[in-house]
């Protein structure tokens, strides 16, 4: 009778217990409980997380972006078998440089993921000597039933050769900062430290860079 | 527009590639640091104590009345010095986590294997 007694007080403890845990796991980790109960409802980036730890849950991740990544990938090098070493290449980097994607604020997994995919099949591309192919903006590669891909492909390619003729047009220290910051995607300290300036005269470049960039896209006469 | 449909095998191999990865770079490290230490004070417990004459006299034991081994344990423990017991309990110790991240290790093998979190789909709201 007593060992019942115990037996319940100490069920009851436990109960406890693991209520006040998870409670305070979850307030650290800021889910929710059905999140905590199902990887598959968590974000691309609480996955890439996740994944750190228990390296299964990539797959949660290759469901989600093995498509799109592939043709991302077979765009540029127009082969299935390339495309699917690539994929699998950009998986692997993404999952070694996971730990860097959680020190940047602000960027989404799924731009991220495109980025490292379409990089990894332009150094195919080259290796390969097949010329040169470059597309950064990763929407191109977004499925949508209202636009042909190509017609989005074709805009962005030329965007990009817009883009390319007034950065030749700016005169070179403000072309530069303006390439790194938002082409290169490097940070204020990188970029300060490669062009030996303070980081308040990056940012005051850095400004008149893009009033210039806007004066010349808008008037392309001068 | 080329479509894809990862098959089971790429899959595979891609996921056994990010296991790989997580070995060599979480669980290895981890499980190298704790057999070095665990060399070091096993060392040191073997210039303390000569363990070859324990194991002889615990063995002996075990075959001439098995359920004695745990009083001999408890007793010889308890009959040695403070430095000995602190570096049992080390060992103890260490021995516990060797043990628990090699069962880590090998469970999220298995999960791997099993692709185990495809199955679980996403739940309806």
């Amino acid at each position: 009778m007593i060992a019942v007694r115990e037996t319940a007080v100490f069920a009851d403890w436990f109960y406890r217990w693991r209520a006040v845990s998870r409670a305070i796991s979850m307030a650290i980790t800021n889910r929710d409980d059905n999140a905590s109960r199902n990887p598959s409802d968590l974000k691309d980036e609480a996955v890439l997380a996740l994944s750190l730890g228990e390296p299964a849950a990539f797959s949660i991740l290759v469901e989600r972006y093995q498509s799109p990544l592939f043709r991302a990938a077979f765009k540029i090098v127009k082969s299935r078998e390339e495309a699917e070493d690539i994929v699998q290449e950009s998986f692997v980097k993404i999952y070694k440089n996971a730990d860097k994607f959680e020190k940047l604020e602000g960027i989404e997994f799924k731009s991220w993921a495109y980025k490292v995919t379409i990089n990894t099949a332009i150094t195919h591309y080259r290796k390969l000597k097949r010329g040169e192919f470059l597309a950064e903006d990763p929407s191109v590669f977004q499925e949508n039933d209202e636009e042909p891909w190509e017609a989005r492909f074709s805009l962005a390619t030329d965007a990009r050769a817009v883009v390319a003729r007034i950065l030749e047009k700016m005169p070179p220290h403000l072309r530069s900062v303006l390439h790194r910051y938002y082409m290169e995607d490097k940070s204020y300290q990188t970029i300060a430290k490669e062009e030996n300036i303070s980081i308040p005269t990056l940012k005051m470049r850095l400004f008149r860079a893009k009033k210039l960039f806007k004066k010349l896209s808008e008037d392309p006469n001068q | 527009m080329e479509t894809y449909t990862a098959t089971t095998k790429f899959k595979g191999e891609l996921l056994n590639h990010v296991y790989r990865v997580w070995l060599f770079r979480k669980l290895v490290p981890v499980l190298v640091a704790e057999i070095v230490i665990l060399s070091v004070v096993f060392y040191y417990l073997g210039r303390a104590v000569f363990v070859q004459r324990v194991f002889e006299n615990a063995l002996k034991v075990l075959f001439a009345d098995p359920p004695q081994i745990v009083s001999f344990i408890v007793s010889t423990f308890l009959h040695t010095g403070l430095a000995v017991q602190i570096l049992a309990g080390v060992i103890m110790v260490l021995l516990a986590f060797l043990v628990r991240h090699l069962t880590q290790g090998l469970l999220r093998l298995i999960l791997v294997r099993e692709d185990y979190f495809s199955k679980a789909k996403p739940t309806d709201h």
